[in-house]
């Protein structure tokens, strides 16, 4: 062991000062909760608006947000010169993500600013385009734009970005150079403040906690944005304790524990919700490196694949049909519009495996590929997303992996596991193991201002389930809502009653530690809410089930959660974590209950249902489908766009 | 007789990252990129960092991208490290398994 002090072997002292209680008053107009992707373009565009801003994030800003130090693709990059489509006739096409037909409004606004968002991106220094001429021969590439697309070749929806790696240094610099905009790292925003500290009442600010010092802050601000990624992310962790292996069962970062959807939750924030099951997202703790293992899809998208012998396995459309060439691979088949989520993948009858026609492990061959694609998933993709450039593309290459030569093991699952179509392991990084399914949480359910329910509050990004790449046009444009908003609203007054009560809950934990009954670490807190969820809404739930779930964490939360403690910034903030980590089961356990009680009652059909909860009751209310396209809004798309957008034109 | 302590159970992964004291210049940013606190700056200024928590490493690579005197290592934990099979030969090999081949692949990503 290279240093004694590593591991804790020998305690060494905390390495900054240790100031708990101290308090850093800031008034802003517009504060950004969370700067990822979508946070990030939310404070450059309110900054550039004239709002004063504050941009917090409880990490370093330059690898924050749910895919770390950047992204390989632009996802649903419609509004591209290249596009086949226009945002307004991408949304009339037939559900089959990644963007199109069945979105909302907030589909339409992440498309629509996309391409814009790009070019903002450019101008901060980001190269994303194949200017030095690598891929001159590929057929991804677009002569003329010299921009790269991913997936589907015909459609040209998904732009590789190279370079991408570095996105969020590009914005961090973004940000330090906007002079209205400050920049807050290693902050926490713990709770949303508002008017009179009433639950539901328009937005006053927040408070926050510096995980290296201790120290709280209190923001005064006219519009607060949250973009702390929403419940998309959380899936897993909401269910599953990952033990001590927090690398490697995670599909986004061990951050996104949910503070967003707590505090938005708290102050009383509609939450949008499709009646429907889904499942909780992530690849649990049985997962393997993003990325990096074997498999035909995503990224890897459209990777020959071959059996333990070295059979090739064909690929198939969503006809079914068997395709001959690469080419095809990346083509919409017949009569589909557009790919989207419904790509070809390698066929494999499961009765093939059982009887041994084709054995397991099954490997990606990136060398079967021309020079042009295998550079472009291992290179511009690999080499590209910020969670792999070091991690698998600088690792793997370490370790002797060569993509010209190698192939890549896949993961050994069940038979049934590679059925067609799309059964676990197409749909992305592979899984072996089940996990539990949620009802659908849409995030914080907003207006076409992108506005919640609570005046004054905003959310973007994944909050508002625009997620990955289209978080940083969503971002943007809640940026100058935000910025508009601050300008023409007088600021509401911060409630100091609200203020002490959000202070006693932050610091209870280090207050705590000593007292004989202290006994609860963050990681027990933890597994005991993951259990609550385990029993009462795993694949088998009722609403009794759920209801006693929400009894169980009530119960947990009056008893063991006074009890948790904290010895330095680091256990506290974690501390904290696990609380809004509670506070999302108990949002999927209300969730559940309403669908249960509306499918009894029978009500709310063909409807959408939106929950939030108010002085103690949970509210259940319905609006009528496509809402967004009814009074009081515009019956189009672009005439909503143009008139939510008009004062940003005449700034420009 | 030897000596022994009374020390808690060490977590896992048990070194996710591991700083080379001698090429470290003790700069810190490594920790300051560190967004899980995996790597904290050590108290006594110029010396090297301390892996303090890594049992929350995301395997994120940061740290590793940010030091700029190759003093850091990522190390992914024995059930992360998957096979490789050499196409032409057949042969496997795991990711930092006891016979992996030299590097032979030296393209750095594209921009």
């Amino acid at each position: 062991m290279a240093n004694e002090l590593n591991f804790g072997s020998v305690p060494a002292e905390w390495p900054f000062p240790v100031q708990y209680g101290k308090e850093n008053r800031i008034e802003v107009d517009v504060l950004v909760v969370g700067a990822g992707v979508a946070g990030s373009m939310a404070g450059l565009m309110a900054a550039r608006r004239g709002a004063r801003v504050a941009v917090v994030d409880k990490a370093p800003i330059d690898v924050s947000g749910s895919g770390g130090a950047g992204l390989d693709h632009y996802l649903g990059c419609i509004s591209n010169p290249d596009c086949a489509y226009t945002p307004e006739e991408y949304m009339e096409l037939p559900p089959q993500g990644p963007m199109g037909g069945g979105g909302d409004h907030r589909s339409y606004i992440q498309m629509k600013g996309s391409w814009n968002n790009l070019l903002e991106l450019e101008k901060l220094g980001l190269k994303f385009r194949d200017e030095e001429d690598e891929f001159k021969n590929a057929s991804f590439r677009d002569d003329k734009t010299k921009i790269m697309y991913a997936y589907d070749y015909k459609t040209r929806d998904t732009v590789r970005l190279r370079g991408g790696a570095r996105l969020k240094q590009h914005m961090r610099d973004g940000l330090v150079n906007e002079p209205n905009a400050t920049i807050y790292e290693r902050v926490m925003i713990t709770s949303l403040l508002t008017d009179g500290g009433k639950p539901g009442a328009r937005i006053a600010g927040a408070t926050g906690l510096s995980e290296e010092t201790g120290e709280f802050y209190v923001f005064s601000a006219k519009s607060v944005i949250i973009c702390t990624s929403g419940v998309s992310m959380q899936g897993t962790s909401t269910w599953t304790f990952n033990s001590e292996m927090f690398g490697n069962g995670y599909r986004a970062d061990p951050r996104n524990t949910g503070e967003g959807v707590a505090m938005a939750w708290k102050a009383g924030a509609e939450f949008n919700s499709e009646q429907q099951f889904g499942q909780a997202q992530s690849t649990g703790p049985f997962g393997w490196p993003w990325y990096g293992i074997g498999n035909p899809d995503n990224t890897w998208h459209a990777c020959t694949i071959v059996d333990n012998k070295g059979k090739k396995l064909p690929w198939k459309d969503w006809n079914g049909k068997i395709l001959e060439t690469y080419e095809e691979r990346c083509m919409p088949c017949e009569g589909q519009d557009y790919m989207g989520n419904l790509r070809p993948q390698p066929y494999i009858d499961p009765e093939l495996i059982a009887n041994g026609t084709y054995e397991l492990p099954l490997w990606a061959d990136l060398t079967d590929l021309s020079d042009e694609e295998r550079r472009g998933i291992w290179g511009l993709m690999v080499g590209n997303e910020g969670r792999t450039r070091i991690a698998i593309y600088d690792y793997y290459n370490k370790a002797g992996f060569n993509p010209d030569t190698d192939m890549l093991q896949c993961p050994v699952m069940t038979p049934e596991s590679f059925a067609w179509p799309r059964k676990d392991w197409f749909q992305g990084e592979p899984n072996k193991a089940a996990f539990w399914k949620a009802d659908t949480l849409r995030g914080v359910s907003t207006d076409w201002n992108q506005m919640s329910t609570v005046e004054g509050l905003f959310a973007s990004g994944s909050e508002t389930s625009q997620g990955g790449a289209g978080a940083g046009s969503s971002g943007a444009y809640s940026g100058h809502r935000a910025a508009e908003y601050a300008a023409r609203t007088q600021r509401a007054g911060l409630d100091e009653e609200q203020i002490a009560a959000e202070k006693k809950r932050v610091y209870g934990p280090v207050e705590r530690f000593g007292e004989a009954e202290a006994t609860i670490s963050w990681k027990e807190l933890w597994m005991g809410m993951n259990r609550v969820m385990q029993q009462d809404c795993g694949d088998f739930r009722t609403r009794a089930t759920c209801e006693h779930g929400l009894l169980w964490l009530d119960s947990i939360k009056r008893h063991e959660m006074q009890l948790t403690y904290a010895r330095n910034p680091h256990e506290l903030s974690r501390v904290l974590e696990c609380e809004s980590r509670v506070a999302v089961a108990e949002v999927y356990l209300h969730l559940c209950v309403a669908n249960f009680k509306v499918a009894e009652e029978n009500a709310g059909k063909d409807k959408q249902m939106f929950i939030k909860f108010v002085d103690g009751e949970l509210v259940i209310t319905f609006k009528e489908d496509e809402w967004w396209l009814k009074a009081p809004y515009a019956p189009t798309y672009l005439e909503n766009y143009e008139r939510c957008t008009a004062q940003e034109k005449e700034v420009k | 007789m030897e000596k022994a302590y009374l020390v808690p159970n060490p977590v896992a992964p048990g070194e996710p990252v591991s700083i080379d004291p001698e090429k470290c210049v003790g700069c810190n940013s490594c920790a300051k990129r560190c967004r899980v606190q995996t790597i904290m700056p050590n108290p006594e200024r110029g010396k090297p960092p301390i892996v303090i928590y890594p049992d929350e490493c995301w395997f994120c690579g940061c740290c590793v991208e940010a030091c700029k005197h190759g003093a850091i290592k990522m190390r992914y934990p024995i059930n992360q490290r998957v096979f490789f099979k050499r196409k032409e030969t057949g042969e496997v090999f795991r990711i930092g398994g006891p016979d992996s081949p030299e590097q032979s692949y030296f393209k750095p990503p594209v921009g």
